[in-house]
């Protein structure tokens, strides 16, 4: 394993059990995702895409396999530790932005950052959140409610609240789903900014025009990898082992 | 800008709630009321039960009083002076001790004439009730019962009013109209308006103070000689125990001393025994007014309890709408405390602004019932919003927040919460189970059945002594009492004056009509015994003393035998009449027209004739212990007392009155003046006051109670829609549903309703002796109320089913 490496998975799998059936959202996953990496993760409807970045994001738990992030093994974290881990390393960019209408747009960037322990400084928080403003170039709609801004902006600002943290990696699910076009653009220009400046993304998208700016593709169907690719080397077999062996070999 | 943690999650929650003006208008309202109307009775209690008493050492003192046996009853409650000063100068238990009694008296060098209520009391009074005073001193401890004692003391009210707040009142004078000659005492001590005299003696507006010597009821009368069966109810001796001395000790000590004079009271008017009476002067202060605070706390603790489930319902639906925020809060890094103490937070918010306007609503709550109260109920001065009711309203707050924090958090499933970002938050809550609503809508029903019945028997004993009927006119009814100083004439001359001041008011304009006699509608009784020529002492029966044109005046009805002949008002025969119960009372199991004929022993130990028996008289106030019973005397003319009926819309004045009959005789002063129908109502105030208050619970409980199981039902039904509009998509009939859920909802308030009968019931034969004075079960009301209540339920019930039941189908299925 690289020293480089970030989140690693073994052989995850997530099974959803109901009365005498089992569904399985998620078979045999291995992956590693590295330092700076941009994945871009697709696949049709069901086919496991957000349960993947759930898992990833620490919202859910595996049935089974091993789920490192820095070398930490997840399963053994209790779910007060899982909410530090993904406060310290994650960032999260929804569709729907959810953002909290009754907080200002300084407030809700600052918001995972009251969470942070040690506690972070008044004044900690106020440059944190102001640089992360700036770099979604918001800075001037500090006091702005939510609701007061356009789509684009409420992503913008979302997308400010994921970075405000300083996180080793951003999960993006569907950014643009609800933007228009010229919205849509924009958002994914500064995401793929944030990339060329080191940010780690694992993005979910359906949008084909999008899903290529990722570096690499990784595409489920019925909960497997079927495909993993990246943008100058695509890989060799399309079967989840050769798939690993060719990012191990990046 | 400065953001701290708590900083942050304080601007959210504040934020989240302003958003919801509806839920923090709904809640607050709720809990402010219902917490209002606790602190009043909090502050109620605070005084009863924890706040000490501002006197010398109230642990230590005690009331002493006599019970009187007579050759087979006891008398409690009328003590003898004679009694009292023996235990006073001989006892081995008390460290200090003192007598009081209460009178009125008119003060002769004051403008008007005022009659104003007295107390006298003995030296230490002023010390042992901690008496501020604004000017001057109380009477030293040097002061003798056999010297007369020309000191007293007055309020600073009293000051204000007579005597124009003058710098240099001590040493001016007071004078009592006495014979010929009046008393004149001299001012020494003006008492702080902050004092509050001892209720026991029903004397809470007294502004006068003597020392005991100078009751010439007693002590300096020569004509007089105090019998041992002279007594008074107001007469006590107040005292403080040596240190380690137990009341059992007291009374051991009292009956010993009283036996030494044993051959003084033995077969004195039929008295066989003399027992001393020792009560805490704690217990004697409140009388059994605690037992009325805590029915009103049991009240105001229903009525929050009904109001925290309402409040819980609220909370149920918020949790649903504070999902998202939650469950975003939980995936940026949110831990369970933080959760927690976001949900917390809003709660303490919410609490602390209900409390806030609960403790500002109650400091108005107070004063007002202070103003409905004071004279009528112990202690209504110290009732105050004060630290410890703030310490109670902080706790409270706090509680409360916890409890509907915990019920927030219930139903939020951490597990899950952070799966809910990614999956349109569908589920994020859990929802209230079938069986929480359930319980939910059988507690409120419960509890507003409970205090629904519990109020209907206090408003049916109110009003059942509001309707009794009174056995006496009182409208346009005035009482005048007169008399003439240092009055010489016999008692024929006196009755010939007498019926000449009766003409001069007849003649007078706005009166229609004069009888002689004193009205008993008053607040206070007199009460004597009468004995057979057997020798047997009857209990003591109220009594008056009335002229032959009374009875026909106030519409007192007389069922047997005939009125006072004129001979008897000259005091030349002796005749009584007697109400109907006291016939049955002396004579048991006979008729009541059987007593006419008969001869009892009466007034100043002579032989009177029962020649009439009329209706009962049914005193408001004293019902419960003479059951109607009253004994009416001739009016012999020892004063002039007159029964005045008034033109209708014409109100008499004591002034109008007054100078009528000065015109005839210059020298006549008035002792009383009364309006029946004043009088009446005073009597049936506190009932009147009992019937608004009860009510008023009543149906803010109901109202409380059917806002409750609607919002619960609501919420529930709501959770629901979507399955309804998949049963009415797939054809399911609107009765049918209506009978599905129906069954659900009614029988939790079926089995409320009957748990809390069952418990009204048990409850009220459990406590039928204590609460005998406050409760009656009226069948018939209580019928009325529960049908109320159940219909008002039940309504609650299915309005939320008629209201979903109206929406059409895709409407529910989409969830609009």
């Amino acid at each position: 394993m690289k020293t480089n490496t970030l989140i690693s998975l073994n052989k995850i799998a997530k099974v959803y059990r109901g009365q005498n059936v089992e569904t399985y959202a998620l078979k045999d996953i291995s992956l590693n995702i590295n330092q700076g990496d941009y994945i871009c993760i697709s696949g049709p409807s069901g086919c496991g895409k957000s349960t993947l970045l759930s898992l990833l994001g620490l919202l859910d738990s595996p049935t089974a396999g091993d789920y490192f992030i820095k070398e930490v093994d997840t399963k053994t974290l209790d779910m007060d530790q899982q909410a530090e881990l993904r406060n310290l390393h994650i960032g999260f960019i929804f569709q729907s932005f959810n953002l909290i209408d009754e907080l200002s747009v300084f407030d809700n960037v600052a918001l995972p950052l009251t969470y942070r322990e040690p506690a972070m400084s008044p004044s900690e928080i106020e440059l944190a959140v102001k640089q992360a403003l700036d770099e979604v170039e918001m800075g001037h709609r500090a006091q702005h409610k939510p609701n007061q801004l356009s789509g684009g902006q409420q992503q913008r600002i979302a997308i400010a609240r994921a970075l405000a943290g300083k996180p080793s990696i951003l999960l993006v699910d569907e950014p643009t789903g609800n933007l228009d076009s010229k919205n849509g653009d924009a958002v994914m220009d500064l995401l793929d900014e944030l990339n060329k400046k080191g940010t780690t993304i694992c993005m979910v998208t359906h949008d084909l025009r999008y899903a290529g700016r990722a570096k690499t593709q990784l595409k489920l169907l019925d909960g497997e990898i079927v495909s993993y690719s990246e943008a100058r080397q695509a890989p060799s077999s399309d079967t989840t082992e050769q798939v690993l062996e060719s990012a191990e070999v990046m | 800008m400065k953001l701290t943690k708590t900083r942050a999650q304080l601007s959210l929650a504040w934020a989240s709630l302003m958003n919801a003006p509806g839920f923090v208008t709904a809640v607050i309202a709720t809990l402010a009321l219902t917490l209002a109307t606790l602190f009043v009775v909090l502050s109620l209690v605070n005084s009863y039960f924890l706040k000490p008493l501002d006197v010398y050492d109230e642990s230590r003192m005690v009331v002493v009083e006599q019970s009187l046996t007579y050759d087979d009853y006891d008398a409690t409650g009328f003590q003898s002076y004679q009694s009292m000063v023996h235990w006073l100068k001989h006892n081995q238990s008390f460290e200090q001790s003192m007598m009081i009694n209460a009178g009125e008296q008119i003060f002769a060098n004051l403008d008007g004439e005022p009659k104003e209520p007295v107390l006298y009391v003995g030296g230490n009074y002023f010390d042992l009730l901690n008496t501020p005073f604004l000017m001057g001193q109380g009477f030293d401890l040097g002061e003798t019962l056999e010297t007369p004692d020309d000191r007293v003391v007055i309020s600073a009210n009293f000051w204000r009013k007579h005597y124009n707040s003058d710098p240099n009142i001590i040493g001016k004078t007071l004078s009592v109209m006495a014979g010929e000659t009046d008393y004149v005492h001299r001012i020494v001590g003006v008492v702080d308006d902050s004092f509050s005299p001892p209720y026991m003696f029903k004397a809470s507006d007294v502004e006068v103070w003597f020392p005991s010597s100078a009751d010439r009821r007693f002590f300096h009368n020569d004509d007089w000689q105090s019998p041992w069966t002279n007594t008074f109810k107001n007469l006590k001796l107040i005292a403080v125990l040596k240190p380690g001395v137990t009341i059992d000790q007291v009374k051991v000590d009292l009956k010993q001393q009283i036996d030494t004079v044993k051959s003084e009271w033995l077969n004195n008017g039929g008295i066989t025994d003399v027992k001393p009476e020792v009560t805490p002067y704690r217990d004697v202060e409140l009388g059994n007014n605690d037992d009325l605070s805590l029915m009103m706390l049991a009240g105001a603790v229903g009525l929050l309890i009904i109001a925290v489930l309402n409040v819980s319902t609220l909370f149920f639906s918020r949790a649903l709408a504070q999902h998202k925020t939650l469950a975003l809060q939980a995936v940026l890094g949110a831990k369970r405390s933080t959760l927690f103490k976001s949900i917390f937070l809003q709660s303490l918010i919410l609490m602390t602004l209900s409390v806030s306007i609960a403790l500002f609503l109650s400091v108005w709550g107070i004063r007002l019932f202070k103003v409905l109260a004071e004279g009528r109920l112990p202690l209504v001065n110290s009732l105050a919003v004060d630290s410890t009711l703030v310490i109670v309203a902080i706790i409270l707050c706090i509680a409360l927040a916890y409890i509907f924090s915990v019920i927030t958090a219930r139903l939020v499933n951490y597990k899950t919460l952070n799966t809910q970002m990614q999956n349109s938050g569908k589920g994020g809550v859990s929802q209230v189970s079938g069986r929480t609503v359930r319980i939910l809508i059988g507690s409120q029903m419960f509890v507003a059945a409970l205090l629904v019945s519990f109020s209907v028997m206090v408003v049916s004993k109110a009003m059942g002594t509001i309707n009794r009927p009174l056995g006496s006119d009182t409208e346009n009814l005035y009482f005048a009492n007169l008399f003439q100083p240092n009055n010489q004439m016999s008692l024929a001359e006196r009755y010939e004056h007498m019926l000449q001041y009766k003409q001069v008011l007849l003649d007078s304009q706005g009166i229609d009509d004069v009888a002689l006699g004193h009205s008993p509608v008053s607040q206070r009784q007199n009460a004597n015994t009468l004995t057979d020529v057997n020798g047997k002492s009857s209990v003591f029966f109220p009594s008056q003393w009335v002229g032959p044109d009374y009875f026909a005046l106030v519409n007192t009805k007389i069922l047997a035998g005939r009125t006072f002949t004129e001979q008897a008002i000259r005091g030349e025969t002796n005749e009584i009449l007697v109400s109907v119960s006291v016939a049955e009372n002396l004579l048991p199991g006979q008729d009541y027209r059987n007593i006419i004929g008969k001869s009892y022993q009466g007034l100043e130990e002579k032989m009177y004739e029962v020649v009439g028996v009329t209706e009962d008289f049914n005193h408001p106030k004293y019902y419960d212990e003479s059951f109607g019973r009253h004994i009416w005397w001739p009016a012999t003319p020892y004063s002039y007392m007159f029964t005045i009926k008034a033109t209708d819309g014409v109100k008499l004045t004591n002034k109008q009155i007054l100078n009528t009959l000065k015109e005839k005789n210059s020298d006549l002063t008035m002792w009383q003046f009364n309006d029946l129908q004043q009088e009446y109502d005073n009597l049936l105030y506190m009932s009147r006051l009992t019937v608004v208050l009860c009510s008023t619970l009543a149906l803010f409980t109901l109202l409380l109670a059917a806002i409750g199981i609607f919002g619960v039902l609501s919420y529930n039904l709501g959770l629901r829609r979507y399955e309804f509009g998949i049963r009415m998509a797939l054809g399911a009939k609107k009765a049918r549903l209506f009978k599905l859920m129906s069954v659900e909802a009614i029988i939790p308030v079926l089995i409320g309703f009957a748990v809390a009968l069952a418990a009204v019931m048990v409850g009220f034969y459990m406590l039928q002796g204590q609460l005998m004075s406050w409760l009656v079960l009226d069948v018939r009301l209580q019928l009325l109320a529960w049908s109320i209540t159940l219909c008002i339920a039940l309504f609650a019930c299915f309005r939320p089913l008629v209201l979903l039941l109206k929406a059409k189908p895709m409407a529910a299925l989409r969830n609009d």
